[in-house]
């Protein structure tokens, strides 16, 4: 997979545009320089989390060794579920929501970090040939995650609500297809080593 | 591929009369002016997200490493777990009315009208045809006869009433199932065929 593919898969599972509304309601009531200082801090975060993943993947893969396709189903079915919340929403908030000022959950861990992604940059770092392309990737992946983040109050005023529901719905479309390719692939990988 | 080959196909596959049904028993809580709309705007919207796919759609899909295969079994994944929300719909809870969420492009748009199958057609028409402008008044003339037929869904509601609508619902689902089965298979006999090359 080249360094656009991966980048542009890491993109759209960190879904920030899809996430805009919830992180308004997260950060609501905060003053607009914390809440960019949150933001940052969050990003800084996930970034640790994900840079952890990546070279730790290869190391936990190895320590309880699933298989290949274990990985890639577990990846996909994560997404997978992911992706239908966001088409069918289901009723009821959210539930991790806690007292005071966010740290780390929700925002950092799962809001940016989910564990699809996380598994996905597991997954990434065995399977993409050069190694720095899943590092690079995730960086840039961040960059932009990150530069939406920041201009979610503007974005927000610009697309309203329903242009904000119509990205994420297109989103949970692309997710979705991601997800199924991914258990694919993992099921290939299930006839491919038997 | 002839000018009306490609309307024909697009018509067929995003099959509006065979889901007309369908969408009757999707908007059925809202009164008829509102179906209206609503399905217009779905209708419009599923033009609006097979038209950048003439144009795009390969190297969208390149791009994330996402085969053909794959387009089949989401959409027809999509379309049964639709189906299975028709057979057994989510219990109404005590209340009296609630006030339903309206349907916005999930599930009619897409996967519905603009599915797996339409994205994989589109594919495979632009590859043999090169002239994308044709493609796209293709698209154009078969999506007014898709809004035609959609808008005019809503007055089958007349027809049937209450208990018809639910009972259609009901079978609706379960044929809808089994068109999402036959998508799914069909997409996983292109796989197995890949499995077994490679």
């Amino acid at each position: 997979m080249g360094l656009f593919s991966v980048t542009l898969t890491l993109f759209m599972i960190m879904n920030p545009l899809g996430n805009i509304q919830e992180l308004l309601s997260i950060l609501k009531g905060i003053p607009a320089k914390r809440q960019k200082q949150i933001i940052l801090r969050e990003l800084g975060i996930a970034l640790v989390a994900i840079l952890f993943f990546d070279f730790m993947g290869e190391w936990i893969l190895s320590q309880f060794a699933p298989r290949m396709a274990a990985v890639h189903i577990t990846a996909g079915v994560i997404l997978f579920i992911v992706a239908l919340r966001i088409l069918f929403p289901g009723k009821g908030a959210n539930g991790f929501r806690v007292e005071g000022e966010p740290c780390l959950v929700p925002i950092a861990i799962p809001i940016i970090a989910s564990p699809a992604l996380l598994a996905t940059i597991m997954l990434y770092a065995k399977t993409v040939p050069n190694v720095m392309d899943t590092i690079y990737a995730a960086f840039i992946a961040l960059a932009a995650c990150g530069a939406c983040y920041l201009a979610a109050n503007f974005l927000f005023r610009t697309l309203r609500e329903t242009g904000l529901l119509a990205i994420e719905k297109l989103m949970g479309m692309v997710l979705i297809l991601i997800a199924t390719q991914q258990v694919l692939h993992g099921i290939f990988h299930f006839f491919a080593t038997t | 591929m002839n000018f009306w080959d490609m309307v024909l196909r697009l018509f067929l596959i995003a099959n509006p009369i065979g889901v007309v049904p369908v969408f009757v028993a999707l908007v059925k809580d809202f009164d008829a002016a509102r179906q209206r709309r609503i399905l217009l705007r779905e209708s419009i919207i599923s033009f609006l997200i097979a038209v950048p796919f003439i144009f795009v759609g390969k190297y969208f899909l390149d791009a994330l490493d996402i085969e053909s295969y794959a387009l089949s079994v989401c959409g027809g994944v999509l379309v049964l777990i639709i189906a299975i929300k028709m057979i057994f719909p989510d219990p109404v809870t005590e209340g009296g009315e609630i006030v339903k969420k309206e349907p916005f492009i999930v599930p009619i748009a897409t996967p519905m009208i603009t599915g797996g199958g339409v994205l994989s057609t589109i594919m495979i028409i632009a590859e043999q045809e090169k002239n994308d402008m044709n493609i796209l008044l293709a698209a154009c003339v078969a999506w007014i006869a898709v809004t035609i037929i959609v808008v005019c869904s809503s007055y089958l509601n007349k027809i049937l009433g209450k208990r018809g609508l639910i009972a259609m619902e009901q079978l609706m689902g379960m044929l809808l199932a089994l068109l999402a089965m036959n998508i799914i298979v069909g997409g996983a006999q292109n796989f197995m065929k890949i499995l077994q090359g490679g």
